[in-house]
């Protein structure tokens, strides 16, 4: 049996090196669809990680508006300050805090009125925002990274400047009022801030009846207000804003952020204080956090990715019929030989055993040269791909030997 | 009793009917003796010859092969030590030698490589093929050639019951001549058990014993 193995490999070797052939065409195949699953993954991954993944706090509406009023303690969440809930500064970048007070009183009384806004990235507000036009001439020493300081500096309008308004030493004394509990009389601070830069923006025109506005770190606002004995919980800021820092802790940071903010529930109570109504509970308000670009090429990816299992399946398919196919062919050419064999008492186990080996060591041959290409990535896949076929090859051998010898004989005399 | 037939039948499904190949026959061979089975095409002579060989069973009666009907009969040992047989189409592997056709019994009961060469040469000079035939391929041999290999390998077997299928049906008269000799030999010296399905007259007249088939059964 085994030399007739051996005699068959030397001396027929056309149908196994067919065989082989279409075992090299299968591996070259499954090497490639892998290489390209591994390709499409890294540039999917490299893809995902450069996607900004912008957020903002909104209203219940979705509004963005700088009269939404947002809780000050939701603005220290994000800046890194808490009350024991989960942070959420180490999911954020490039944060946009925007804290607008006015300026009771200033020396020379030219500046009453003025708002001063506390920020922490020049995208905060779109009068100073580079994407919205706006220019900023920094004094010498300074530049926009004063705003993640908590000194007692400011930017202020060019038009200033131009009026001849500034004090000539470049420094505001500026008195903020800060309201508190009736009958309690308001307090009053005065600061001294440092103007550092002139900004200017010709596309936007500043707020009508020449109410200024000058931009200070946000925590130098922030301690403006505790200074102040403002109540905590009514401080409230403009803005929230930024971009997620690590586009694969998305999820982390909406349940993160949804301590802070555990919207839509509809019986939270609003916190009044006398005439002016003012919503503080954290309920009012939501996270809006754009990660449509981010799921456009994550769907994108698993589109192509179901398309590559589709297609390994297919092969995989193929690889079964192939090998039924080959098993089917193989005993209708050696009919007379099976018969001959089992007459002679060759047990059919043998048989089976020596035909299989023959296919598979042509498998083997056409696996080694398709794959060296590759350096036989994925060997599981290589592996399946060989099994697959041995399943369907075997499922015919096993069938067909199976039949009937003498019916095998008969159909073979009268064929 | 070499083979004993107790009313064996066969039948199997045809394309529109069952076909009843083989009918209710008996009969005991002996061994020493050549037996020579006639009949027309149909007549269930080969049938009946591939019963015999284990190649099936029947569907009704008994055959008994030393004494041990077919049915108790593992089918592989049964055609591997007890009944050798020998087809028209001289069915030797194409991709072996003559020697190692010859051989391949043998290493189906695991001789060793060694004896089972010398056996195989002892066979082949049985038959009268010299030496450098050893390392022929069927294709390069003439039917009578063939068919000597054939019965060399069935002798290698060690059977003491050959059966052969129209031997000589696609030989000359002097090949047939020589094969028929062969085979009495071996029923005569050998006491071997040969039967022989035929077409041919002049052969059946060589046998000890002639029996006609017809319709499956006996005639």
């Amino acid at each position: 049996m085994w030399m007739h193995l051996w005699r068959r490999i030397t001396r027929k070797p056309l149908p196994l090196l067919a065989v082989a052939a279409f075992a090299a065409a299968i591996t070259l195949a499954l090497c490639a669809l892998h290489a390209n699953n591994v390709a499409e993954e890294a540039a999917y991954l490299e893809s995902r990680a450069k996607v900004e993944v912008p957020f903002a706090v909104t209203n219940l509406a979705g509004s963005q508006s700088q009269d939404i009023m947002i809780p000050g303690f939701l603005a220290d969440a994000f800046a890194g300050q808490g009350d024991g809930r989960p942070l959420l500064d180490g999911y954020v970048s490039q944060l946009q805090i925007l804290q607008t007070y006015s300026v009771n009183s200033s020396k020379d009384g030219v500046l009453d009125g003025f708002r001063m806004c506390g920020i922490l990235d020049l995208k905060s507000d779109r009068l100073i925002s580079p994407n919205a036009g706006g220019e900023i001439e920094w004094y010498p020493g300074y530049d926009e990274s004063v705003f993640q300081t908590g000194e007692l500096v400011c930017i202020v309008p060019k038009q200033l400047a131009e009026e001849g308004v500034l004090p000539e030493d470049g420094v505001l004394e500026l008195t903020f009022v800060g309201e508190t509990t009736p009958p309690n009389p308001p307090n009053k601070i005065t600061r001294e801030f440092t103007v550092v830069g002139l900004f200017s923006n010709d596309k936007i025109a500043v707020d009508g009846a020449k109410i200024w506005k000058a931009y200070c770190p946000y925590r130098t606002m922030r301690q403006i207000y505790l200074d102040l004995s403002i109540i905590y919980e009514k401080r409230t800021v403009d803005v929230i804003r930024g971009v997620l820092r690590d586009n694969d802790q998305l999820e982390e940071f909406r349940k993160a952020a949804n301590e802070w903010m555990p919207n839509a529930e509809p019986d939270a109570q609003p916190w009044e204080y006398e005439t002016v109504g003012y919503y503080f509970t954290e309920f009012y308000f939501a996270i809006d956090i754009d990660d449509s670009l981010l799921q456009s090429l994550t769907n994108s990816y698993q589109n192509s990715m179901a398309i590559n299992r589709l297609s390994l399946l297919l092969v995989f398919a193929l690889s079964a019929g192939a090998g039924f196919l080959v098993g089917f062919l193989m005993i209708r050419s050696r009919k007379r030989e099976i018969g001959q064999l089992r007459t002679l008492g060759t047990p059919g186990a043998m048989i089976y055993i020596s035909y299989a080996l023959e296919q598979m060591a042509a498998i083997a041959v056409g696996i080694g040269v398709g794959g060296a290409f590759f350096r036989y990535e994925p060997v599981a896949w290589l592996a399946l791909f060989a099994g697959i076929y041995f399943v369907g090859l075997s499922a015919a051998l096993l069938i067909f030997l199976r039949r009937n010898l003498l019916a095998s004989m008969k159909e073979e005399e009268t064929s | 009793m070499s083979i004993v037939l107790q009313d064996a039948s066969y039948s199997y499904q045809g394309k529109y009917q069952t076909v009843r190949a083989v009918d209710g026959v008996s009969y005991a061979f002996e061994y020493g003796k050549l037996y020579a089975i006639v009949g027309k095409s149909g007549s269930g002579k080969t049938t009946l010859l591939s019963l015999m060989a284990g190649l099936d069973l029947p569907t009704e009666g008994e055959i008994l092969v030393e004494g041990k009907s077919t049915r108790e009969w593992d089918r592989n040992a049964l055609r591997r030590d007890a009944v050798s047989v020998i087809y028209q189409n001289y069915n030797l592997f194409p991709l072996l030698t003559v020697s190692e056709n010859i051989q391949y019994p043998l290493t189906l009961k695991k001789t060793p490589k060694k004896e089972a060469k010398e056996l195989a040469k002892k066979m082949r000079e049985r038959v009268e093929l010299p030496e450098s035939y050893d390392n022929r391929l069927p294709s390069h041999l003439s039917g009578g050639e063939q068919q000597r290999v054939a019965i060399a390998r069935a002798l290698a077997q060690g059977c003491k019951i050959i059966l052969a299928d129209e031997p000589t049906g696609n030989l000359d008269t002097a090949n047939t001549q020589n094969i028929v000799r062969i085979l009495r030999d071996l029923a005569h010296e050998d006491a071997c058990t040969v039967i022989i399905v035929t077409h041919d007259t002049a052969v059946a007249d060589q046998a000890d014993e002639v029996l006609q088939m017809k319709d499956g059964r006996w005639v």
